[in-house]
């Protein structure tokens, strides 16, 4: 998940409290820039449609990264700046995540605010490249311990700011942090 | 895909107007647009536009000359995440002659993946003393299209394609106009942009069939000040 400024804000009851700034800069890489264990890593993914390298940076340095269509869902493959996989996530809709989870998070939403849309959800897997690439190679993306949901959601709550938030919750459904995204300036498409 | 569709706008812009057969007066189009941000809510828009003509055809004639400025304060309310609320004052100076645009206007953002698209809705009632007064209903869609990656960042290049309608109702004769504008950005920051494009304009659709037709070119500046989040 992208995103311009994320102020974290590890939940307390009232839970916006901004702790830090993010900024990240993402662009398209030739494929021969690309570490050659990203490429062997990738080549375990098996379906990859369509897609583009781009190199990621942030605070925490450089970034690989593999963004495109696999088995028909937009994925984004992550790796080190030395080509060692880090994680994938595969943007899913509600109905592809199994029902328990998409109970538990819609449960949680619900209680905390007043009205919610959610606007994407991404399966996040890591591990071993090869047994990942397994995993979303099979029809009805599974869960484990290791993967965890984020969820994009505009949410409402009375005396607060509609905004919207990405949400990281475990493969219990349990919410281990959220972020509010602040939007980038609108000007250039208002005036 | 995003690329192409760019490309395709772009060469339809230039083409669209090449096919004119009636008036076409073409310029260019400076624009200063400054942003103070109050608060999370509040901003305060001032922009300043003027126009030089340059060349003219059918007539063909290279007739330089200093036509019009514009200068307008508008203040906008957030309504919602990417949604605001305008209302505005805009001053026009033409051949001596003052001109009084009262603007109002809502404009929302929807994000996708690699594109944001902009709606705006506006109206505005101008006033003045050598003319009738004009009512305007207008609806603009703008792209912005980021060309490395699939979010524009700090220091790159953007496309903002925009497509646009008006109604017009001056002394009981309604008309229309429709403008197609293909501009090419860079993001310095979020708070300082430039952009560089051109700006068709075919107007008095109903009255002349589509005889008044303008190409600016346009260097538009985008600052932002104030309160930063």
């Amino acid at each position: 998940m992208k995103v311009f400024f994320v102020f974290l804000c590890f939940f307390s009851s009232v839970g916006l409290q901004a702790q830090h700034k993010k900024v990240e800069k993402e662009y398209p890489v030739a494929e021969e820039r690309v570490p050659e264990n990203a490429i062997v890593c990738l080549n375990y993914f098996s379906g990859v449609q369509s897609g583009k390298w781009l190199i990621e940076e942030n605070e925490t340095g450089q970034h690989f990264e593999f963004k495109g269509r696999i088995n028909s869902h937009f994925t984004s493959v992550e790796f080190t700046g030395e080509g060692d996989f880090l994680d994938v996530e595969v943007e899913v809709r509600l109905s592809e995540i199994p029902d328990s989870i998409g109970i538990a998070i819609k449960k949680l939403l619900d209680e905390r605010y007043d009205k919610i849309r959610i606007r994407k959800i991404q399966i996040q897997y890591s591990g071993k490249c090869s047994e990942v690439a397994l995993k979303i190679r099979r029809k009805g993306l599974p869960v484990d311990s290791d993967t965890k949901f984020e969820v994009v959601a505009r949410v409402k709550k009375k005396g607060v700011p509609t905004a919207e938030y990405e949400f990281l919750f475990s493969a219990e459904g349990a919410l281990e942090r959220c972020a509010v995204i602040v939007p980038r300036n609108t000007d250039i498409l208002d005036y | 895909m995003r690329r192409e569709l760019c490309w395709i706008l772009v060469f339809c812009s230039i083409g669209f107007a090449g096919k004119s057969q009636v008036t076409l007066e073409s310029g260019v189009l400076p624009v200063l647009n400054v942003n103070y941000k109050v608060n999370t809510n509040w901003r305060l828009n001032l922009k300043s536009e003027n126009r030089f003509a340059i060349w003219q055809v059918k007539p063909t004639a290279f007739s330089p000359a200093y036509e019009l400025s514009d200068l307008s304060v508008v203040v906008s309310r957030k309504v919602g995440v990417t949604s605001s609320a305008v209302g505005g004052y805009l001053l026009r100076y033409r051949s001596g002659e003052l001109y009084h645009r009262f603007i109002v206007q809502f404009s929302i953002v929807r994000k996708y993946r690699g594109i944001r698209l902009g709606h705006r809705v506006s109206m505005d009632h101008t006033l003045a003393s050598v003319e009738r007064s004009v009512f305007r209903l207008r609806y603009r869609l703008t792209g912005e299209i980021a060309l490395e990656g699939y979010e524009l960042d700090q220091k790159e290049w953007y496309l903002k394609p925009g497509i646009e309608f008006l109604q017009s109702l001056q002394a009981g004769g309604y008309d229309l106009e429709g403008r197609l504008t293909t501009n090419l950005g860079y993001y310095f920051s979020d708070s300082n942009k430039l952009e560089f494009g051109v700006d068709y304009r075919l107007g008095d659709w109903l009255t002349t069939g589509g005889q008044s037709q303008n190409l600016w070119i346009k260097l538009e500046w985008y600052y932002q000040f104030g309160k930063r989040k």
